[in-house]
């Protein structure tokens, strides 16, 4: 498990990273989300050991992060480059070598990876013959040989296709089945609802959101819920607004008003209801607002709980 | 991270074989010494011809207006003999060595003129006219067709030789003629040695024996400077392409730059081995001959600043390309470093001249200079008694160690932080605000 504690780092007077507190669970996908200029890319680098924190500790399965626990991460950043002048498979297999795979096991590593990502055809020639989502795709390859524990992937959807997308999830599911623990930064939200079990979100330096994808939708989610069926009536008690939204009918509930009478109320009216949902906001809204209003900010400051006692930080409500 | 030697040798087997297969290497690696061959052929081939020359009867056509030499032989020889004492030395044991003999058919002629109608109607090679008053002017001139940048001395000689034997003759006797005429030769020349006993300086062998480490010498500088180029480009380019940030995960800043120093001064140093081996080839039969001798404690010390000139420099060229935004931007901070390990070049005589000035030991013990600067006074050193002190090498080693070692931290600390830095060169003030940061 990796585990950050009180995580700071600070450049001249400004502390781009503060505080940060977090725990990625073995086997699990964890999104890392922030706007740009968040403390993303400093927070990756302080765990990758790039960057030495200035307050704090990160840990991997309890231990720090230097000595025998180094080779078990891999890292691959947003911006990323590969040497273009080799073999796709010499390529590949030097980074298996410099993760502690002999020079054969490197060598059966690479082809695997090169098979499970449809490279093998182009094994033997030059990187700089590869397509741009080609050498993407052989960039995750350097990023997954050597079976790392920790798999840190900086917008690695950025420049696939679709079908090289589905891909690419398939590879982080089944990693993840065999208990790699992967932590994703991307701004893609849609592949974190997709994809992540929780998530971690920071805004200048702070944590600003942190818990499970569901638990932060749920908790984010205005008190209104989405009428299918008939129309909704005026007048109808709890109910302070009503908005038509793609053949259905959303119902914003006053604030002391219960959902189960608002429904009673419904159908005393002879509202045909087929469905009664609450409404919930997609994880991109959520992290609009939170950036927008600067929501957590403040909380951030006055020092964030620790992961023991709040899981969730921030958000308007 | 723990430093793991392993790791830094999988990077240097990477890098060193990377950089000895670019065209480029390969190209440095027979293209120099193919130049070099092929101007020695040339300068040989050239020499060869213009001793070819010599060795032809030569035609002069003498218009003696003073009279002075009117008894003046119509056929004559000079034998050219070697001037100086390695030469005469090593005449004496090569097999096919024999003196040059130039020799001269002289014609006489009434006027200027009709001397000069038979050079340009190439009757004769030379016109010499003597002024009438040459007793008291002493003009002599020399008229030829001559296309050669510099005129073969021997003609000269030739010539001389026969007017003074010819103005000589009837005063004095031949003994007398010939040893004026070997005064206009270098007198022997006794110095003391290192032992303090007096030996014949032979300006020729002390030539070929500092030309050897001065040879050396100027290869690893080459070395260092190739092997540094090798750095600031790999470094530049890695950061450029943004290469080196996923395998900072993988491996230490520390891990990586070690790769990279052995791996590419390795290039560096293959790229100088070759040309020193086939120097030495080509060179074996003349070194054999002049009995040329270096002595393993000068052998030890070239090594010895070699590697410490080498992390040097190749530290700071590893800095320069860490902070530096492309390469373009590195190879021009480059430049004053590469530049400060030849100055000892550009102050060559001073050093050859002056071995004990103040400069040529200051630049002795400054690290920048200091393994070109005392390799070449110890190439000095090794053909005359003007030795260099102990505590001088002790302590440049000493200051270039030290010095090498901090260039090295430092260097490590703005190269992981300066491989981060995208799109903005550091200033002087950041650059030390790396330095301190943890």
């Amino acid at each position: 498990m990796l585990e950050a504690r009180q995580v700071r780092k600070v450049y001249d007077t400004r502390a781009v990273v503060n505080d940060v507190s977090f725990e990625v669970n073995p086997g699990e996908i964890f999104a890392l989300l922030g706007p740009n200029g968040a403390g993303k890319t400093t927070l990756i680098r302080m765990i990758t050991d790039i960057l030495k924190p200035d307050g704090g500790t990160i840990t991997l399965n309890g231990k720090p992060l230097t000595g025998p626990n180094r080779p078990r991460i891999s890292y691959l950043p947003e911006e990323r480059g590969l040497y273009k002048k080799v073999p796709v498979l010499d390529a590949l297999s030097y980074y298996g070598e410099l993760k502690d795979l002999s020079p054969r096991d490197a060598r059966a590593a690479a082809v695997a990876l090169l098979e499970e990502f449809e490279l093998a055809a182009w094994a033997k020639k030059q990187v700089q013959a590869l397509s741009k989502g080609m050498q993407q795709k052989l960039q995750l390859c350097t990023a997954l040989i050597g079976e790392p524990s920790l798999l840190i992937l900086d917008e690695p959807f950025s420049g696939l296709d679709p079908i090289n997308v589905q891909l690419l999830e398939d590879v982080l599911r089944r990693r993840r089945a065999a208990g790699s623990t992967v932590l994703l930064s991307t701004h893609q939200m849609n592949k974190v609802e997709q994809q992540c079990d929780r998530a971690l979100m920071i805004n200048r330096g702070h944590m600003v959101l942190y818990g499970k994808v569901g638990d932060i939708r749920r908790q984010h989610a205005e008190h209104a819920f989405l009428v299918e069926g008939g129309d909704v009536p005026s007048g109808v008690p709890g109910v302070r607004a009503t908005e038509r939204v793609n053949g259905s009918v959303k119902i914003t509930l006053e604030r002391a008003a219960q959902p189960s009478q608002v429904l009673r109320a419904l159908l005393e009216r002879g509202v045909a209801v087929n469905g009664f949902t609450p409404v919930i906001p997609p994880l991109e809204d959520i992290f609009v607002n939170v950036v927008v209003t600067g929501a957590g900010l403040d909380k951030g400051r006055s020092g964030p709980p620790t992961i023991d006692q709040e899981p969730l930080l921030g958000g308007a409500r | 991270m723990k430093f793991a030697l392993a790791r830094a040798l999988i990077i240097a087997r990477r890098e060193y074989l990377t950089t000895v297969r670019r065209k480029m290497f390969v190209f440095s690696l027979l293209l120099t010494p193919g130049l070099i061959f092929l101007s020695t052929m040339l300068s040989k081939g050239g020499a060869d011809e213009a001793r070819k020359l010599a060795r032809h009867e030569r035609v002069v056509a003498l218009v003696d207006s003073s009279g002075v030499f009117a008894n003046a032989p119509a056929h004559f020889s000079l034998v050219v003999p070697a001037d100086a004492p390695a030469a005469r030395a090593a005449a004496t044991r090569a097999a096919d060595a024999s003196p040059q003999v130039v020799p001269l058919v002289a014609r006489r002629f009434t006027s200027q003129r009709e001397a000069l109608d038979s050079l340009n109607a190439g009757t004769v090679n030379t016109a010499v006219v003597v002024a009438a008053n040459y007793l008291e002017s002493g003009h002599v001139r020399r008229y030829e067709h001559d296309t050669r940048a510099f005129t073969e001395t021997a003609d000269d000689r030739a010539i001389r030789t026969w007017l003074t034997r010819s103005l000589l003759q009837p005063t004095t006797d031949s003994t007398h003629i010939d040893r004026s005429l070997a005064l206009d030769r270098p007198i022997d020349l006794f110095v003391p040695n290192r032992e303090g006993h007096y030996q014949l300086k032979d300006d020729s062998r002390e030539l070929f024996a500092f030309f050897f480490p001065f040879a050396i010498a100027l290869l690893l500088s080459v070395a260092i400077v190739s092997g540094g180029q090798y750095l600031l480009q790999g470094v530049a380019e890695e950061k450029e392409t943004r290469i080196l940030e996923s395998m900072l995960c993988t491996v230490t800043p520390g891990e990586l730059m070690v790769g990279k120093l052995i791996g590419l001064g390795g290039a560096g140093l293959t790229l100088v081995g070759v040309w020193l081996v086939l120097g030495l080839t080509a060179a074996s039969g003349m070194l054999a001959t002049m009995q040329i001798e270096v002595s393993p404690v000068l052998v030890a010390l070239g090594i010895t600043y070699f590697v410490l000139g080498y992390l040097f420099y190749a530290s700071i060229m590893t800095g320069l390309g860490a902070i530096a935004n492309n390469l373009r931007e590195a190879q021009q901070f480059a430049i004053v470093f590469t530049m400060m390990n030849f100055i000892p070049f550009y102050g060559l005589t001073q050093i050859l001249n002056s071995p004990r000035a103040p400069v040529t030991r200051f630049f002795s013990l400054f690290p920048p200079t200091a393994p070109t600067t005392m390799m070449l006074r110890l190439s000095v050193s090794s053909v005359t008694g003007a030795e260099v002190p102990s505590w001088e090498i002790a302590t440049s080693i000493g200051l270039l160690a030290l010095t090498a070692i901090a260039a090295l931290l430092a260097s490590a600390k703005i190269f992981r932080i300066g491989l981060l830095l995208y799109g903005k060169t550091p200033n002087m003030p950041e650059i030390m605000r790396i330095l301190r940061q943890r």
